[in-house]
């Protein structure tokens, strides 16, 4: 569970207000889709969440834990995919998956267990001992995704998960995410696609400009918003002016 | 004029200058902290090179002075000058002109693969001028001033200090253009470059001692040989001849000056021109298909099963990564363990040499001197440690992945630690370098060469760990190559500069207790102490800012 209270955040020494007095909070077993347009602060965000930024007001809390002043804690029940995947190109992607199982302290029974489902389950394993440098685009995405599933994370943190994911590793995906959830787990994810949103969350934060503009179930938005359209319409209707 | 204008792009992204430029408009506040920075360096190392090589060369005048050969001091620089410039030229060679990334821009623009190689060759040229200045200009400058020469004598200097790392560079680029071509292929391209390069300077090293060798001769022959004029010079020059003609070109006068001069420039143009003959023809067909790796296809799932149940601790990983990243990036291996390499070959030369050095390195190794010895040998090993920019570029060389060290739930204190285990391992390398250096010349006893290594070791922790506190106190992270992030990297400088302030007060406790008449063993011991918490310093500093600095870093 997540508990983000009054965070705001700027860039260039308040010049660019990215993240805007920001409060939100997710329950455990919920998939909680993080809706907005490009630059909306969906990224800035997160990687306050994840402990890549300061936030420079406010508070964020998960599991119990304050990222500020517990983050090894909160590092150690998280775990994070980045919208862009950067990993280390000279290792291949098995020696980058038992660095962080070795990082995350997982144990060899479980690593290994967890490393065979979820290279067949992305259709990974033969590439598994190339070098990452060979990878595409969706391949490296993929071999993040699996390391960040290695450790079953209470909280599972994604910045655009689907984008650059084939179908096929995209559909798999989402199965994950319930099944993870299923068992009292939770799930935080950026989007701009709606449909993805519209599926697979529980609740979905609408974000526009830093801001949260609405939170809730869909049944909710909808009234929110006093429309009885699709995602797509509430969307536009509230990021709108 | 082509070339030209790209020499001219090429210096300007080599050197940053339109960066200098618009901070020096918009940000005084960073060209000042640069400028600061640089004062620094340079203040670190003044005192070492004034009190250790202006003195070494104004001694070696002197000798030359005494037996009537003063032009020595000329012809050793030049020797030693292009020995340094032909080294790291070719780490700098083989970065510049194959891993820069501005090379997918430059192909696809109409200009002629020669082209791009003369302005490639001009960058490295004019690094290498940072090195060549301050190592061949006082040796002009006591040289010419000793001997009360002319303004045209300096003129002159001028122009021979200018051509002096023209000739080895080209002879590098023009093997390297070869090399790459012949090893462009595909899987194991890196690993026979690695093998490659050490080939060439075993066979270039190989070239010299066979010409050293052809007139084998007593040593009577030998002693009369050096006697006569210019003998020593000319002994000296076998190592590197064209040195030769740069050195009479400077002090034979007249005529013979002239025609000397013509002679080396000549044969700098050569090289010039073999360098964009074969950079014309070569470098396309060396360069393209470098940044395809192989993709194995079988995999073998007990195989897999082995790897995946590999269970490491933290530091241990840590450490693992560094090495694998380090070995399997090219342009990182050759300048961290380029030198490891390239050093014993060195080391190798006089050896071979034979009975020329032999009176001298019994001159060196006389019982008496077994003390001094023995700190050489532990100093060689610090300064190996010192000299790899492994350390220094540590937190650098994660670039745009060191977000995974800050998400990842390890103590920034433990990554450290793994970041210092590796350090210390890549110094290890220098431990066979010592043994040979010990059964080939200084024949030292387990127990000595037990002392030797320990000591070495201890003196490689103060540089490891003060470089490493460099970088992480200012990472340079926001690299698109990894050529950038060691050698545009300011770090690895003042690295080296920290290094250099540190040997230097150990060289102070060292003198300083040995004037005070101190028995060896404890002088030793004193130093390893001293070298152990001189390295525990930046350690306990960067355990104290460690937290804070992987919070506050924005990794881009
Ligand atoms: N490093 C940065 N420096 C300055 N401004 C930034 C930086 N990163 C993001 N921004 C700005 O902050 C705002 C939010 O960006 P971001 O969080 O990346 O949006 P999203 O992920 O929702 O597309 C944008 O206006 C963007 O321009
Ligand atoms: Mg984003």
């Amino acid at each position: 569970m997540i508990e983000i209270r009054g965070v705001s955040k700027s860039y260039n020494n308040g010049a660019v207000k990215a993240v805007d007095n920001l409060s939100l909070s997710v329950r455990p077993g919920e998939i909680f889709g993080f809706l907005g347009p490009n630059g909306a602060g969906k990224t800035t965000t997160i990687k306050m969440m994840v402990g890549l930024l300061q936030s420079d007001s406010g508070s964020i809390v998960i599991n119990g834990h304050d990222v500020a002043k517990e983050p090894l804690k909160v590092k150690a029940s998280i775990s994070y995919v980045p919208d862009y995947p950067e990993v280390y190109e000279k290792l291949t992607g098995l020696e980058y998956l038992t660095f962080l199982a070795d990082m995350y302290r997982v144990p060899q029974a479980v690593r290994l267990a967890r490393m065979k489902r979820f290279l067949k389950l992305f259709d990974m394993t033969d590439a598994v001992e190339d070098l990452i440098q060979s990878y595409s685009h969706g391949m490296r995405q993929k071999i993040v995704l699996i390391g960040a599933l290695l450790h079953e994370p209470e909280v599972f943190i994604l910045d655009e998960p689907m984008v650059g994911l084939d179908p096929r590793s995209a559909h798999n995906l989402k199965e994950y995410m319930r099944e993870h959830c299923d068992r009292g787990k939770t799930v935080f994810f950026s989007t701009h696609v709606l449909e993805v949103a519209e599926k697979l969350c529980d609740r979905i934060g609408i974000i526009s400009r830093g801001r949260l503009i609405a939170c809730g179930t869909m049944a909710e938005l909808k009234e929110q918003a006093k429309s009885t359209g699709s995602l797509e319409q509430i969307f536009l209707e509230l990021t709108e002016s | 004029m082509r070339l030209w204008t790209l020499i001219k792009q090429q210096l300007n992204v080599a050197f940053s200058l339109s960066a200098l430029r618009w901070y020096a408009r918009h940000d005084r506040k960073k060209i000042a902290g640069g400028i600061a920075i640089a004062a620094v360096v340079i203040a670190s190392l003044v005192p070492l090179y004034f009190s250790v090589y202006l003195k070494f060369l104004e001694a070696v005048f002197f000798a030359g002075l005494n037996i009537g050969q003063p032009e020595i001091l000329l012809t050793l620089t030049l020797v030693f000058t292009s020995f340094v410039v032909f080294f790291i030229g070719i780490a700098f060679v083989m970065s510049t002109f194959y891993f820069s990334r501005d090379l997918s821009l430059l192909v696809p623009l109409p200009v002629t693969p020669g082209e791009i190689v003369g302005a490639k060759f001009a960058v490295v040229l004019v690094q290498e001028y940072l090195l060549v200045v301050p190592l061949l200009l006082p040796a002009i400058i006591i040289y010419g001033l000793h001997m009360g020469a002319g303004i045209a004598f300096f003129l002159a200097g001028l122009v021979v200090l200018l051509l002096v790392p023209v000739l080895p560079l080209a002879v590098v680029s023009a093997v390297t253009l070869l090399l790459m071509r012949v090893t462009n292929l595909g899987r194991y391209k890196d690993f026979l470059r690695l093998v490659g390069m050490v080939l060439l300077v075993v066979f270039l090293l190989g070239i010299n001692v066979l010409v050293t060798k052809l007139a084998p001769m007593a040593q009577e022959e030998m002693l009369a040989l050096l006697l006569e004029e210019e003998g020593l010079t000319r002994f000296i020059a076998r190592l590197f001849p064209p040195a030769l003609l740069a050195a009479r070109a400077l002090t034979a006068g007249g005529a013979a000056s002239v025609l000397n001069f013509l002679g080396y420039l000549a044969l700098n143009l050569a090289g010039v021109a073999l360098t964009k003959f074969l950079g014309e023809r070569l470098f396309y067909r060396g360069l393209i298909g470098g940044e395809e790796v192989s993709a194995r296809k079988s995999v073998s799932l007990s195989r897999l099963e082995r790897k995946m149940a590999k269970v490491s601790s933290p530091a241990a990983a840590i450490a693992a990564r560094e090495i694998k990243l380090l070995v399997r990036t090219p342009i990182y291996l050759f300048n961290s363990i380029g030198i490891l390499v390239i050093v014993p070959v060195a080391l190798l030369l006089p050896l071979l040499m034979g009975d020329a050095v032999d009176p001298l390195l019994a001159i060196f190794l006389q019982p008496g001197n077994r003390f001094f010895v023995n700190l050489a040998g532990a100093a060689f090993i610090a300064i190996m440690g010192a000299f790899t920019p492994a350390s220094s570029s540590s937190f650098s060389r994660e670039g745009k992945q060191f977000w995974l060290s800050q998400v990842i739930p390890v103590p920034p204190a433990v990554q450290i630690r793994g970041k210092i285990l590796y350090s210390l391992l890549l110094c290890l390398l220098a431990v066979p370098l010592v043994i040979l250096l010990s059964v080939f010349f200084t024949k030292w006893s387990p127990l000595e060469l037990l002392l030797v290594i320990v000591l070495g070791l201890c003196g490689c922790l103060p540089p490891v760990t003060s470089s490493l506190l460099i970088d992480l106190l200012r990472p340079y992270l926001d690299w698109d190559n990894p050529q950038r992030a060691i050698k545009q990297n300011m770090n690895v400088v003042l690295g080296m500069a920290a290094a250099a302030l540190c040997f230097w007060l150990l060289y102070l406790l060292g003198k300083y207790l040995y004037g005070a008449g101190l028995p060896e063993y404890r002088i030793y011991a004193a130093l390893a102490i001293a070298a152990l918490l001189l390295g525990y310093i930046p350690y306990l500093v960067m355990l104290q800012i460690a937290d804070r600095r992987y919070r506050d870093i924005v990794s881009p």
